[in-house]
């Protein structure tokens, strides 16, 4: 069973749509959603959790349709990027506000994820800086055995040392292969170790579902000098981009023998697939 | 059940902050002269259903300032739950305002002097739930529709107009020559029927305003 | 078990975790009937996706190296020689075809070849 099921999933907005987003989120893993900035990532995840209304589409979330069973958010934590909780708030108004509605909420879980984030209990969220914030957000996410956590952005605002912390602690989570994550970020270096799969999305549509491993062996980071390469030759790499002192670009791992040996060829990590991806206006759908 | 239980313990703590004993010690000041002023005790009463209207604003504020609603959302309740859960809380808003109008007003007479007819009670205690749940009624649904910024102007369109109408309704009355007395006459010979059709009216009115604020919140987007 | 990944490597990472299993297999560091961590519990530990040590792990049930039993993990298969053979012959193979064409490349003959390979035999023996 998947944790999530996406199929066709289609909003349209004034200068935006999502155009026919399609892929699954599988059980025990974690998948990561990567793409520039106004991609879209955050558009699907409010639709996955009926934040806003599809036009078309359908999705599922545990093999069952949301709008009709609300009860199987008891299941999901969520970190999003609204404020969320109310101002005037204390990381114990928010147990107390929140704690009631979840079958399983676990209470020593809370106050140990406080006391490891450093929150302090009695503060009120006014005071709190944004990195404090989305760590309130994530110790509630895991303060209730949720068995999918659904994160948009949970590491921005966080320090290096914050974000190994997450890392680990996702990590943890997954270690139950009931569990299964959906982690969006425009912040990639955070998945690049720990993602299982990565589902890309640019200009509302998905160039990229499968395994991390699979995209990153995909490409080859390609440099060379400026009179290395042909014309015919630059047509096929992706993101080319030129400087005094030579070019970079991508190209397909399975292009590289088309190519004269003598150029570099790198492997490539998910940053640099965004920006060569992100540059190449007219790349195609594989 | 449960989910509109604890939506209201999740509005008690978003409201909470603004009942402060310094807000109420304002309150007492505000209606101890207005009564003393005016030699009357029932004008506490008004004076606490608007207070209690201004909460009711309060939960919606609070929930559009914070961004609450993304979290009244993702918690495992529907919108139904929700919306009937703030209904519930303004119900309960609304008795604890007439509490402790009656408790305000038994000090107030004992301390000013000032006595009154029971009957008389009993008519102002029910004309103002009347009017609080009248008024909230047109205010919900607006404030489930559009959010409280964007509502805040038409929302409070009945209150100023309620209040104008009351300060000059002597003159209008004079004015479209109604026979004041005559209504009166009519209303006192026919008390069971009077409120038994207002009674009525009103919970027609709150009926229809709840399936307005569950249909409008459904269609919200956040 | 140690396992050391580099990020830098051209090596994919399943094959650098596969390698470093199978030479501690081989050298004895891991023992037969060995339990070897499970694969969240290894991808936890080395920080990476839990698809990448499923597949060392699974080429390396593949190899021969070890077994999968359902419910319980991932246990060392006892050594077979002729695995380990077979292993260090297709490595061999590898190695031989490199030579051959860099050989070619720099026009060195067969005769050469032997000569530089008695060389480097000598020398190693003396180390």
């Amino acid at each position: 069973m998947n944790s999530i099921t996406i199929n066709n999933l289609v909003k349209n907005y004034e200068k935006f749509k999502l155009d026919n987003v399609s892929f699954n989120v599988n059980k025990g893993y974690i998948t990561g959603f990567i793409g520039p900035n106004g991609a879209g990532k955050t558009t699907v995840l409010k639709s996955i959790l009926n934040l806003i209304k599809k036009d078309s589409g359908d999705i599922k979330l545990f093999d069952k349709d949301l709008e009709t069973n609300t009860h199987l958010l008891n299941d999901v934590g969520v970190v999003l990027e609204y404020q969320y909780f109310s101002n005037d708030w204390t990381p114990i108004d928010v147990e107390k506000a929140i704690s009631n509605y979840y079958e399983n909420w676990d209470s020593n879980t809370y106050i140990n994820y406080l006391n490891k984030f450093n929150l302090d209990k009695d503060k009120i969220i006014k005071d709190f800086s944004k990195g404090m914030k989305v760590k309130l957000k994530i110790a509630c996410a895991l303060s209730h055995n949720a068995k999918l956590l659904i994160l948009d952005e949970p590491t921005s605002g966080l320090d290096p040392v914050a974000r190994d912390e997450l890392m680990e602690i996702l990590q943890e989570y997954i270690s139950d292969e009931n569990n299964s994550v959906l982690f969006s970020t425009h912040i990639t270096s955070d998945l690049e170790k720990i993602a299982d799969y990565i589902v890309f999305i640019k200009n509302g549509k998905i160039i990229f579902d499968g395994e991390k491993d699979d995209l990153i062996e995909k490409y080859l980071l390609i440099k060379g000098g400026l009179n290395s390469i042909t014309s015919t030759e630059k047509k096929k790499i992706i993101g080319y981009r030129e400087y005094n002192t030579g070019f970079e670009g991508l190209i397909k791992s399975e292009d590289k023998i088309n190519f004269n040996e003598k150029l570099i060829f790198e492997k490539v990590n998910l940053d640099e697939i965004i920006v060569f991806l992100n540059k190449e206006v007219h790349y195609e759908q594989h | 059940m449960n989910n509109i239980k604890n939506f209201i313990k999740l509005d008690y703590i978003s409201i909470k902050p603004y009942l402060t004993i310094k807000n109420l010690i304002i309150l007492l000041f505000i209606v101890g002269i207005m009564s003393v002023s005016m030699q009357q005790i029932f004008i506490i009463f008004s004076a606490s259903v608007l207070m209690g209207i201004i909460y009711v604003s309060y939960t919606f504020a609070t929930a559009e300032i914070n961004e609450m609603d993304p979290l009244y959302l993702t918690l495992p309740n529907s919108k139904k739950d929700i919306v009937l859960g703030r209904y519930t809380f303004v119900f309960i808003v609304m008795l604890f305002t007439i509490l402790a109008s009656l408790i305000l007003a038994l000090m107030f007479s004992y301390i000013i002097g000032l006595s009154f007819v029971i009957k008389d009670l009993l008519l102002v205690v029910f004309v103002n739930i009347y009017m609080f749940l009248m008024i909230t009624s047109f205010q919900i649904p607006i404030y489930f529709r559009n959010g409280y910024s964007k509502s805040k102007a038409i929302a409070l369109a009945p209150i100023y107009l309620l209040s104008f109408i009351i300060i000059i309704l002597k003159k209008i009355l004079d004015l479209l020559k109604i026979d004041v007395n005559k209504i009166l006459l009519f209303v006192i010979n026919n008390q069971f029927i009077t409120i038994t059709t207002s009674i009525l009216l009103l919970i027609f009115i709150m009926f229809m305003s709840i399936n307005l604020s569950i249909k409008f919140y459904e269609k919200r987007e956040f | 078990m140690n396992i050391i990944i580099s990020n830098t490597s051209k090596v994919p990472i399943y094959e650098q975790i596969k390698e470093q299993i199978k030479e501690q297999i081989i050298n004895n560091q891991i023992l037969e009937n060995e339990q070897l961590p499970s694969i969240r519990q290894l991808a936890k530990d080395l920080k990476i996706s839990v698809i990448t040590t499923t597949r060392a792990y699974n080429e390396l049930e593949n190899e021969g190296f070890v077994t999968s039993v359902a419910g319980k993990g991932f246990y060392v298969m006892p050594t077979n020689k002729d695995l380990i053979k077979e292993q260090a012959y297709k490595s061999i193979e590898e190695h031989y075809l490199e030579i051959l064409r860099l050989s070619n490349l720099a026009q060195i003959d067969k005769k050469e070849l032997q000569n530089i390979f008695e060389i480097i035999e000598r020398e190693s023996t003396n180390e």
